[in-house]
């Protein structure tokens, strides 16, 4: 009789080594991964100086953790929006303007999408997928954006495995 | 159930360590008084008490859970518990109400020697649980990057129709405190075998089966009241 109660405190046991889903670990919404090019020399990556971003109609520049927006940097990470069906970026950079005077240089695009909220986990709770992303570069005297590109048509901003756009300067 | 898993954990091993004491005080009954003594056999049909309680203090949890047990041998005991729940579950991002009945049927055995005269038991039980229930997403906001501003989760959204199933391995005790009436309580480790998910959401709770935990286990347990109806007496 002994033997039943033992055989079942094991089996209890073993059921109860529950896995912890209190903390969330899985991916949320993803954030959009720019690449920056060098527009003379396409096959290179090449770095900005300085860059700082801002969102339309949110206050301050976005600074991330510190690590996905550096002062020297051959790509970044920002949030879209999730509450809206576009995001307007403003991206400044600083431009050497030949004779190594630096000047700030602001290019203003635009991220049109359609939102689908997705269910992830308990403690993750839903997240936002962002599909037929459309990119629109506003034209101004000098862009330091020459090129502006999707590296997938239709771009989906669905995970963060790799660079969404490539921006070419 | 509100109490922190720990504590839980706690309190079913001083129940289960209290019932190894017992073992080990366990006498050899001389055989001298005949066979003469007949076991009673019946029905015994009780509530949960947690249940209530938390009905009563707790709004965001409403249940009542009825059990039974039909004793087929000395030690084999058919075993039946019936129930509703309507809890609502908060979590960092969202909060869901679920709303359904269960049952779970199955046997008991009685892993205890009684004295003679003594109905007491120290159970080893193995169920199937099956529940039909609701889910509602009540409230939720998106989980992004904190710079953003927050998006809500639209109206909530109800998911009807849902269905689960799942084995349960009950270790409790019963004890008769007064003539005809039992004490009980019983801890069990649930293993899900099915359930029919929600689109775009999770079973994350499901009614006598308590919190779903991500490998589809969870536990459950109840303190019970109920009474014995004797229907026959029959010796070993």
């Amino acid at each position: 009789m002994k033997r039943f109660i033992i055989s079942g405190i094991v089996i209890l046991s073993m059921i109860l080594a529950c896995e912890n889903d209190d903390i969330c670990i899985d991916e949320i919404t993803p954030y959009f991964i720019i690449r920056f090019y060098d527009a003379d020399d396409p096959q290179f990556h090449k770095r900005v100086i300085d860059i700082k971003v801002e969102l339309g109609g949110i206050d301050g520049f976005y600074e991330g953790d510190g690590q996905t927006i550096t002062e020297f940097t051959d790509s970044i990470a920002i949030p879209v929006k999730v509450t809206a069906d576009i995001t307007k970026f403003k991206l400044t950079v600083l431009q050497n303007d030949g004779n190594d005077n630096f000047v700030e240089n602001e290019d203003v695009f635009d991220l049109a999408y359609t939102r689908e909220n997705v269910y992830v986990s308990r403690s993750c709770g839903y997240k936002t997928m962002y599909y037929d992303v459309i990119i629109t570069l506003e034209e101004d005297d000098d862009n330091w954006i020459k090129i502006i590109e999707p590296t997938e048509d239709p771009l989906n901003i669905v995970n963060e495995d790799a660079a969404h756009v490539k921006i070419y300067h | 159930m509100k109490m922190p898993p720990m504590s839980k954990y706690i309190i079913s091993i001083l129940f289960l360590s209290v019932s190894f004491f017992t073992i080990s005080q366990e006498t050899k009954v001389e055989e001298e008084v005949e066979d003469v003594y007949k076991d009673r056999y019946g029905i015994r049909l009780g509530i949960d008490l947690a249940q209530p309680i938390y009905t009563l203090f707790d709004d965001s949890k409403k249940g009542l859970e009825i059990v039974a047990d039909y004793r087929v041998t000395k030690i084999i005991y058919a075993a039946a518990e019936l129930g509703y729940n309507d809890v609502t579950t908060y979590e960092d991002y969202f909060n869901f109400t679920t709303n359904g009945s269960y049952i779970r049927l199955g046997a008991d055995v009685n892993v205890y020697k009684n004295w003679i005269g003594m109905e007491n038991m120290i159970l080893v039980g193995l169920r199937y649980g099956f529940s039909v229930f609701d889910q509602t997403l009540n409230q939720g906001i998106i989980n992004a990057d904190p710079f953003l501003p927050e998006e809500e989760l639209p109206d909530p959204v109800t998911y009807n129709g849902l269905t689960a199933s799942w084995f349960s391995l009950v270790l409790g005790i019963k004890a008769e405190v007064l003539h005809n009436l039992f004490l009980g309580f019983s801890f069990s480790g649930n293993v899900l075998l099915s359930s029919k998910e929600p689109e775009n959401f999770n079973n994350l709770f499901i009614p006598g089966f308590n919190r779903v935990y991500v490998n589809g286990n969870g536990f459950s347990f109840n303190y019970t009241v109920s009474y014995l109806i004797p229907f026959y007496k029959k010796a070993n």
